[in-house]
């Protein structure tokens, strides 16, 4: 048989692979089936906390409309402009203030 | 018992060194035994003959590993007894494992030279470096030791075929490492 050569002369490879197939454990494998399982279950999970979070309206992106003016708003719904009321330490009728509010959706 | 403690005792003409091998070694010289003949009767007979020629062979041979050394007088014996009963019976674990490693014999034989088992030795122990740790040791528990492919299975938490796939790609490195050579088997 053509095998028998090569199953005879393994009788006589280094003494240190004996040794190490007889003392040495095998590696515990994860079949592919057990990793997919895996992914899947972390998936799971990232998807129920995404979820739970956008219900909440906790996520930094996409928030909720209307909600200009709100203490968490972005810096782009911030006021920039003048504080009032303005004060003058001298009344001065030539001085006039108008209020002009744009709404730029 | 320490190894070289064992080794020691043979070398004083102990008795004790046999009780010692045995209780330190007997386990896997058996399963060797066992692995290949598949007979218990056989395999106990294959153990006591080892520790037979252990006896009458130690000294002058001083085993740098006493367990490679033992392993492999019961590889051989078992081999032996293999071939003087293979007319009388089939021993289907060792005619498995060699169909199997009938796949790394090279398709060509393109060079006259047949390469003897010594020289056929070297090349397996040079290829046998080139291998991961768990691949090595995947294909000596299987090809050296003559572990059955379920057991290896289990030990890995995996599937038998997994393993005989896994087997199969060595198989195949083996025959390329041979072709390699361009020796004839």
């Amino acid at each position: 048989m053509k095998g028998k050569r090569i199953f005879d002369a393994l009788t006589r490879v280094r003494d240190e692979y004996i040794d190490e197939a007889s003392r040495t454990k095998l590696k515990k494998q994860h079949s592919g089936f057990r990793k997919l399982l895996t992914v899947a279950a972390g998936l799971v999970v990232v998807l129920g906390i995404g979820t739970i979070l956008a219900l909440q309206g906790l996520l930094p992106f996409g928030g909720s409309s209307g909600g200009a003016g709100h203490m968490g708003g972005s810096t782009f719904m911030s006021y920039a402009g003048p504080v009032f009321p303005m004060s003058l330490s001298k009344e001065d009728s030539d001085i006039a203030a108008n209020r002009n509010i744009v709404y730029d959706f | 018992m320490e190894d070289n403690q064992i080794i020691e005792l043979y070398f004083e003409r102990n008795e004790a060194a046999i009780k010692e091998t045995d209780m330190k070694f007997g386990r896997l010289l058996h399963s060797i035994a066992y692995n290949l003949l598949s007979s218990q009767e056989d395999s106990e007979e294959i153990v006591n003959d080892t520790y037979d020629k252990a006896w009458n062979s130690i000294p002058p041979q001083c085993p740098n590993s006493l367990r490679a050394y033992l392993g492999r007088i019961t590889r051989n014996l078992s081999i032996n007894r293999w071939n003087a009963k293979r007319t009388q019976k089939r021993f289907h674990e060792k005619e498995l494992l060699l169909s199997e490693l009938g796949d790394c014999v090279p398709d060509s034989n393109t060079v006259d030279t047949k390469m003897d088992t010594m020289e056929l030795a070297l090349v397996i122990d040079h290829w046998l470096e080139e291998l991961t740790v768990d691949d090595r040791v995947l294909f000596m528990r299987r090809y050296w030791f003559g572990e059955a492919v379920n057991r290896i299975a289990n030990e890995c938490a995996t599937t038998p075929n997994n393993i005989s796939g896994r087997l199969y790609r060595l198989r195949q490195r083996l025959k390329k490492a041979l072709e390699q050579e361009e020796l004839s088997l």
